[in-house]
């Protein structure tokens, strides 16, 4: 009787425990998830340079369609042009990659999936919560007999990087300047314009005036 | 015979509730927390998501010992603003998730005033707290999780139903600690408003 008593007790805190969390991913919409993530100006005077290219196609990075493929889809098209217009906003003018550009934009899709295994050490375990992680609202994570976690985690990101193509001193390139995108429904064609304007919106120095 | 019933009932409750020796009491209360010190960097708001559980057992008819436990939901989504690093800038919608699961021993010391419906008491319990901390940029999650000492002082009163009844209201002011350092937050301190039911048992 005390057995159940106890039993009852935690299982109705740990239901209305569950219930009563505000779940973080639940409350964010679409473009809250977004993170712009910038290098920093680093000293770097992006008014000494005047043209760039930007290659007709983005790289894609992805483990499940293969690895440093190139794509010219509507997305890639979409996200182009809106890099596009923003570098020229900022004062730059386009040029082929022939004609001596002073720096070059690549533009990457990350699309990578994997499949994790972890032991589970018990309900105090700290990387996955209390409990049973369907109580916890992660209803996909699976069990397997000998008490190993299987989960799936996409990695999802846009990168765009900025090479000097000017001072080509070295047997290297430089990149001046990298920015990523993460977050929920970045690869959705609306999406292009609002992540260029918001990544570049915390980049205000690339610039020529 | 009803009537009798309720006489004897009525009487004997009514030695009972002067007299708590020996008695387990059983309070259940929901808890409004209100985030206080280094924790209001983060989460300033109160939060309604919270409850308290406690067992006492009754050495005297002043004096009691028991356990507490409880659950409360920290929560707070701010705008979207740059947060600069050493090597980078990022913008983010910054969320916090912060859970608190208190397991404690507790001490109290109960003011009996007979004939009245109003029983004050002044506590201490101190134990262990699991915390879960989560800082979230968009929906990239920093995460801290663990078992954290806390001690908790408490006042309070209980309200009876009625003079003979075992059981009422259950009204009490907490001021929770536990000792949990991650980023920001150095430990986490919150006071806490709680109502509920509470009900006496005999053995």
């Amino acid at each position: 009787m005390k057995r159940l008593i106890f039993l009852s007790t935690v299982l109705t805190i740990i239901f209305v425990a569950n219930a009563c969390r505000k779940d973080p991913m639940n409350n964010l919409s679409a473009e809250e998830s977004w993170v712009y993530i910038s290098s920093g100006q680093n000293g770097i005077t992006f008014s000494n340079f005047q043209t760039f290219t930007l290659p007709d196609s983005i790289i894609l990075v992805s483990n499940r369609q293969g690895s440093n493929n190139y794509e010219t889809n509507a997305l890639a098209q979409v996200m182009i042009a809106e890099v596009k217009k923003t570098i020229q906003s900022r004062g730059y003018s386009i040029t082929g990659k022939d004609n001596n550009p002073d720096i070059g934009i690549s533009i990457a899709r990350i699309d990578n999936s994997y499949t994790n295994v972890a032991a589970f050490n018990g309900w105090w375990d700290p990387y996955y919560g209390y409990w049973d992680p369907t109580f916890w609202g992660y209803p996909g994570f699976g069990w397997a007999p000998t008490q190993f976690v299987f989960y799936n985690t996409t990695e999802s990101a846009w990168a765009i990087d900025i090479i000097d193509l000017k001072n080509t001193s070295s047997n290297s390139l430089r990149i001046l300047w990298s920015g990523t995108i993460r977050g929920e429904q970045i690869f959705n064609n609306q999406a292009p314009p609002l992540l260029v304007k918001g990544l570049f919106d915390i980049a205000p120095y690339i610039s020529r005036n | 015979m009803k009537k009798i019933f309720f006489f004897i009932t009525a009487t004997s409750f009514g030695v009972i509730a002067a007299a708590q020796q020996g008695l387990t009491k059983i309070s259940v209360q929901q808890s409004t927390h209100l985030p206080l010190g280094s924790v209001r960097a983060s989460v300033d708001k109160p939060t309604f998501r919270g409850f308290i559980a406690d067992y006492s057992y009754f050495l005297t008819n002043q004096f009691s010992i028991g356990l507490t436990g409880g659950y409360n939901d920290l929560y707070t989504k701010k705008d979207r603003k740059t947060y600069v690093f050493d090597d980078v800038d990022v913008s983010a919608v910054k969320s916090y998730s912060i859970q608190t699961i208190p397991m404690m021993l507790k001490g109290s010391y109960n003011q009996i005033k007979e004939g009245s419906l109003f029983q004050h008491y002044v506590g201490i319990a101190a134990g262990a707290s699991l915390i879960n901390y989560q800082e979230w940029y968009g929906t990239l999650v920093d995460e801290k999780s663990g078992l954290r000492f806390s001690v908790m002082p408490e006042i309070g009163t209980r309200i009876a139903f009625n003079k003979y009844s075992l059981a009422g209201a259950d009204l009490s002011l907490r001021y929770h600690y536990t000792a949990f350092k991650y980023n920001d937050v150095n430990n986490l301190q919150t006071v806490s408003l709680n109502l509920g039911i509470f009900f006496f048992n005999r053995n």
